[in-house]
């Protein structure tokens, strides 16, 4: 797969932001490249366990995507903040094709109580954790927006508190309490099981 | 919920987060007033705080990436593979799928594990893979997870392993907080594979959660040993053939040098970090202490639900690995005992010369901490309180304490040392009795002592003027090892095992008069002792890794341990006995449990740990020893080799010859004193045993023939045996109705253990009469005494039927020829001794034991020229008193002797494998020698045993 320069990527976010859909489109397939290139590695038999794919790698498969060094300061962390939700859309859209794939119409999900005892063994469910990130922006935009940064884009505290122009602290305690509020809403099982 | 609901519910939530836990409740209290709601809200967060971080600790990007990886592994289920039937997929990682599969010909559920298509074609490879898999697979151990196969099929290489019903051990951390027992109860089953596999040379390299298995009987699996090893290889390999390389991370993460191409190159690394251990990070090369290190690592996070080297990025997590201590455990796991948090650091030790020195003495300490909790529970529901007023305490304290002062006030004037107990007076307190250690109150009122009576030992106190008792700690199986009381009276000290063979003790305290025991401090040795001002313990604590014993001094309350001196484990400290002015401790040292005069005594400068022998005389034993209270010397019960029975001593201090006083108490030992030293409390031992004869081994028409030790039969019907009838313990003969005894050695020194030749001319038997046991042979009438061999510690044993040959067990079996000439020792794979030879002179029998410690002692049968055993035995039975082994004329079967239900009697055990059958018929004591007359018809044996009565000797000389 021919991978496009990190010029192209970073007008087709900007043209994604002015409103051009067919830019979302010609992402999307690049999104799905570094993701195969992901994968490849995991089956060659380095499991990025939990603690190995942590930001610093993602972030920097994700940044590969776009040039941000060549982008002003002020437009960097707009552009975080763009590619965070364009990460966010294509991923969970991506894992949406998967469980209809897999599961057929009328699959069996895991209930997230379950994985979440699961533990490391299973991967967020990206899917339902969508859901739950919309109803916590009606709660907490900013801290919805800490996810997405965070947990889609993979950045760190401080390129999330660059990108939201609030301190590193506010960052932390966001995400903090966020993740929990997430996760206790997932495994609350008031989600249907089928 | 409103936004302002949840900005409040997360803003609790966040301050109550960082919150040490002991301070919890009271900020909630407080936050959140009478409002239920809220307060549920943030507890039901704090309770999904340390899941949720790990549900989010995978990036979006990679969870999706994972999901197309899983994709794109092409499932095996409903294929068949050589004989496996396929049926579903277990799981992926990066060792290859894991399948659940049925085996075809054996009907029986496997786990087939494929190794990633990846793996190396090169076949060389291949065979190196398939041997070290072997080799893992060689290791039989109920933690360790059985490989059935290791092999391939259609090129794919696959381990076919037991299938293991029950989850990982990640998956059980992820739930509900693991039970400190049950945390404990996991770690000793991984030491004890760890153990088996060190043993094997294999190292498991990956231990971590994912590797562990909880079966849902509560056993414990470890998966994929040595498998590290095998993958990281093809790593290597792989990366030089430059195939792997370019996938690796795009990104240098790792400041440490060489860590890099480690860690990058190695597929297993990569899910492991945070159980690596600082070598394993640093690329360095790993052995069985650095399983320490991950076992360490899982213990921890076990114990506390959290790791303890963590951080965002894999680097900080090796950056915390490499520099940095975990937080106490008791910040997350408050009830976490001392003796966790000591075996936790020391498997966590960034150098491995600092960890332990073996998984299996991680295990021990696990083993003994276990069965400590176990006790400590028992304990807590087994006290019930005793109230007795206190002021009658009161009182004494203050009478105790003029008392002290006068006496102390009287000696300092008189100036010169004296010798007390010059006349005394004796009264037995006791009468045949099993009674233990023992102290009397400085007051002389009260006596604390254990008592051993029915294979349990209990705690009492005895009042001495009224003569009644009352019981301090309820008898459980235990051993105490030494006991003091406070200088007020009010507490005693103790030291206590776990269990009857546990040699990992502990220091408790107890109130005299009612309460719990309360356990100070951890990992005692055998004995301590009290400080003048009783503010301080000293005690002695082994350090298996050093191979040191230590003298180590703690507060009263357990707190301020502190090392002062050490000496290497086979010659510790015993019996430390601090002086009155608190400058020295003396104590026992020397070569423990062995024969001959090999122990001194000496003394330890309490400020620096300089150690000063305080007598160039030596003895085969000292025990506990006191101070008298102006220090001008000490009394202690000693063992001289050469003489028969033990005696109390007096050194003079700070100079001086140790004299054996004037003391008419014969086998006393373990003297407490009262502070006017007037009086004296001992315990006194007698051994009680009679020589029976069984006619054609018929117990009913037994017959006691008098008194006698260790004893054999002549070939023409006499019995040569050991007696202490005229003070030295010298070998007799005797016709076998008991009459004409004649005396054969005179001292001095013990003689023992005869045998006589088949010729009847020789009796071979162990004399100390040089000091150290030794073979001796001497003509039948006992002339002629010639010493055999000069081997360490040797105990004859039997002789060739040919006559020719001695044997002997001196660290091992040996023999030397009768008529003179060198030993010869025999191979044999285990612990061995007490050899009995065949009738045919072919095949020997023998007692061993196996490496555990703690373990029991069995029979085994060998080549009479040594070698591998060719028939073992486990003997049935609570005790075994004697080793003596003894075979059949026939050479068809052994006898031995075995304590059932405290009751000992003579087995015959068929070599043909029928189970043994009881040959004698005693009711009570400890049968503790026998033999069988050379045509098979008559049984004679020694059967007694020990009684220990306390002793009271007041001093009634005039001083």
């Amino acid at each position: 797969m021919s991978v496009s320069s990190p010029q192209e990527i970073t007008q087709l976010l900007v043209a994604w932001n002015k409103g051009d859909v067919n830019a979302l489109e010609q992402l999307t397939p690049l999104v799905h490249a570094e993701l195969h290139h992901l994968a490849k590695r995991q089956m060659a038999g380095e499991r990025l366990g939990h603690i190995l794919q942590t930001t610093a790698l993602v972030n920097e498969a994700f940044l590969r995507l776009i040039d941000w060094r060549n982008v002003e300061w002020r437009d960097r962390a707009h552009f975080f903040g763009l590619a965070a939700q364009i990460m966010r859309r294509i991923l969970v859209d991506f894992a949406r094709a998967r469980q209809r794939e897999k599961r057929g119409g009328d699959a069996l999900l895991v209930s997230l109580s379950e994985a979440a005892n699961i533990g490391y063994e299973r991967s967020a469910d990206l899917v339902a954790l969508d859901d739950a990130l919309q109803a916590l922006e009606k709660l907490d935009a900013r801290q919805a927006r800490v996810v997405e940064l965070r947990f889609f884009a993979g950045l760190s505290n401080e390129e999330t508190a660059e990108a939201l122009k609030v301190s590193v602290g506010t960052v932390r305690r966001d995400w903090s309490i966020a993740q929990v509020w997430l996760f206790r809403e997932l495994s609350k099982g008031g989600r249907d099981d089928a | 919920m409103t936004p302002e609901s949840y900005r409040k519910i997360g803003a609790l939530y966040y301050s109550a987060s960082e919150l040490p836990p002991a301070e919890l409740q009271d900020f909630l209290d407080e936050a959140c007033g009478g409002d239920k709601a809220l307060r549920s809200e943030v507890e039901s967060l704090l309770a999904a705080r340390d899941r949720a971080g790990d549900y989010f600790a995978t990036p979006a990007m990679d969870v999706a990436a994972g999901l197309l990886a899983e994709e794109n592994y092409p499932s095996l289920a409903g294929q068949s593979l050589s004989h496996y039937q396929v049926l579903s997929m277990i799981g992926a990682g990066g060792m290859g799928e894991v399948y659940l599969a049925e085996d075809m010909r054996l009907r029986r559920k496997v786990a087939l594990k494929l190794l990633p298509a990846q793996f190396p074609q090169d076949a060389d490879r291949v065979r190196r893979f398939e041997r070290e898999a072997r080799a893992a697979s060689s290791l039989n151990h109920p933690n360790i997870i059985t490989i059935f196969e290791v092999g391939q099929v259609d090129g794919l290489h696959f381990i076919c392993s037991e299938y293991i019903e029950g989850q990982t051990l990640r998956r059980r951390l992820a739930g509900d907080q693991l039970k400190l027992h049950g945390t404990v109860d996991v770690a000793i089953q991984i030491a004890s594979a760890l153990t088996s596999a060190h043993d094997a040379g294999i190292v498991h390299r990956d231990i971590k959660p994912e590797n562990i298995m909880l079966r849902h009987d509560g056993l414990v699996k470890v998966l994929d040993f040595g498998l590290a090893k095998l993958i990281e290889r093809s790593g290597e390999w792989e990366a030089g053939s430059g195939e792997w390389r370019e996938e690796a991370i795009p990104h240098s993460p790792l400041p440490i040098p060489h860590s890099l191409p480690h860690l990058s190159t190695t597929g297993v690394a990569m899910g492991t970090v945070r159980y690596m251990s600082p070598e394993q990070a640093r690329g360095e090369n790993v052995e069985g202490r650095s399983d320490i290190f991950s076992l360490g690592v899982l213990l921890y996070e076990m114990i506390t639900g959290r790791p303890p080297f963590d951080g965002e990025t894999s680097d900080e997590v090796i950056a915390a690995i490499l520099e940095r201590e975990p937080p106490p455990l008791a910040q997350c796991a408050p009830e976490a005992p001392a003796e966790l948090q000591r075996i936790v650091t020391k498997a966590l030790r960034k150098k491995r010369e600092d960890r332990y020195e073996a998984v299996s003495d991680l295990l021990l300490d696990l083993k003994a901490l276990k069965e400590e909790m176990e006790l400590e529970t028992k304990a807590l529901r087994g006290r019930r309180p005793k109230a007795i007023g206190d002021r009658r305490l009161t009182t004494a304290v203050v009478a105790l304490t003029i008392l002290v002062a006068a006496a102390m006030a009287i000696n300092r004037l008189t100036g010169k040392p004296t010798i007390p107990f010059q006349q005394v007076d004796i009264t037995r307190l006791t009468n045949n009795r099993n009674i233990g250690l023992s102290e009397i109150s400085p007051d002389g009122k009260r006596i604390v002592y254990v008592d051993n009576e029915k294979g349990q030992a209990s705690l009492w106190l005895r009042h001495v003027a009224t003569e009644s008792i009352q019981e301090i700690v309820p008898p459980a199986k235990v051993h105490y090892t030494d006991l003091a009381l406070s200088p007020d009276g009010n507490h005693a000290y103790f030291v206590m095992s776990s269990d009857m063979v546990s040699a990992v003790r502990a220091l408790y305290r107890v109130p005299i008069f009612g309460g719990a025991p309360v356990k100070l401090i951890d990992d005692v040795y055998l004995h301590f002792t009290l400080s003048p001002d009783g503010n301080q313990f000293a005690f002695t604590r082994r350090y298996f890794g050093e191979g040191k014993i230590a003298m180590m001094i703690a507060n009263v309350d357990g707190s301020g341990e502190r090392r002062i001196a050490a000496r290497p484990l086979n010659e510790p400290y015993e019996f430390p006995s601090w002086s009155p002015d608190g400058e020295v401790i003396a104590c026992t040292v020397g070569p423990p449990g062995r024969e001959g005069n090999q122990r001194g005594i000496t003394e330890l400068r309490v400020k620096d740990g300089v150690e000063r022998p305080l007598t160039s005389q030596k003895w085969q034993s000292v025990g506990r020893k006191v101070w008298a209270p102006d220090g001008s010397g000490l009394l202690f019960d000693a063992f001289k080799a050469e003489k028969p029975r033990k005696q109390i001593w007096h050194l003079p201090y700070p100079g001086g010859e140790p004299r054996p006083t004037t003391i008419g108490l014969d086998h006393c030992s373990r003297i407490s004193l009262t502070a006017d030293l007037k009086t004296m409390l001992c315990s006194q031992q007698n051994l009680i045993s009679d020589i029976w004869l069984a006619p054609e081994g018929d117990t009913g028409r037994a017959r006691k023939l008098g008194a006698g030790m260790s004893l054999s039969w002549t070939p023409d019907g006499r019995i040569v045996y050991e007696s202490d009838f005229d003070g030295n313990r010298d070998l007799w003969i005797m016709n076998q109705d008991g009459t004409g005894g004649k005396k054969l050695t005179s001292g001095p020194g013990r003689n023992g253990a005869p045998r006589v030749t088949p010729d009847g001319r020789y009796i071979l038997f162990t004399s100390l009469r040089s000091g150290l046991p030794q073979i001796w042979r001497m003509e039948i009438d006992g002339s002629d005494p010639v010493q055999l061999a000069s081997s360490d510690n040797a105990q004859m044993s039997d002789i060739s039927p040919d006559g020719k040959w001695a044997f002997y067990t001196s660290a091992g079996i040996r023999k030397v020829p009768v008529a003179g000439g060198e030993p010869v020792t025999l191979p044999a794979m285990h612990s061995t001794g007490y050899p009995s030879v065949a009738p045919d002179g072919k095949l020997i029998a023998y007692y061993y034991r196996e490496k555990q410690s703690g373990a029991k002692k069995k029979i085994a049968v060998m080549p009479s020229g040594g070698g591998q055993p060719v028939w073992t035995f486990d003997p049935p039975g609570e005790a075994f008193w004697t080793s003596d082994i003894r075979w059949t004329p026939d050479g068809k079967a052994l006898l031995y002797e075995a304590d059932h239900n405290g009751v000992s009697n003579i087995w015959l055990k068929p070599l043909s494998g029928e189970p043994p059958k009881r040959l004698t018929d005693f009711r009570s004591e400890a049968i503790l020698a026998f033999d069988l007359s050379r045509d098979g018809k008559h049984l004679i044996c020694t059967r007694g045993g020990w009684t220990f009565d306390l002793v009271l000797v007041r001093d009634v000389s005039c001083r």
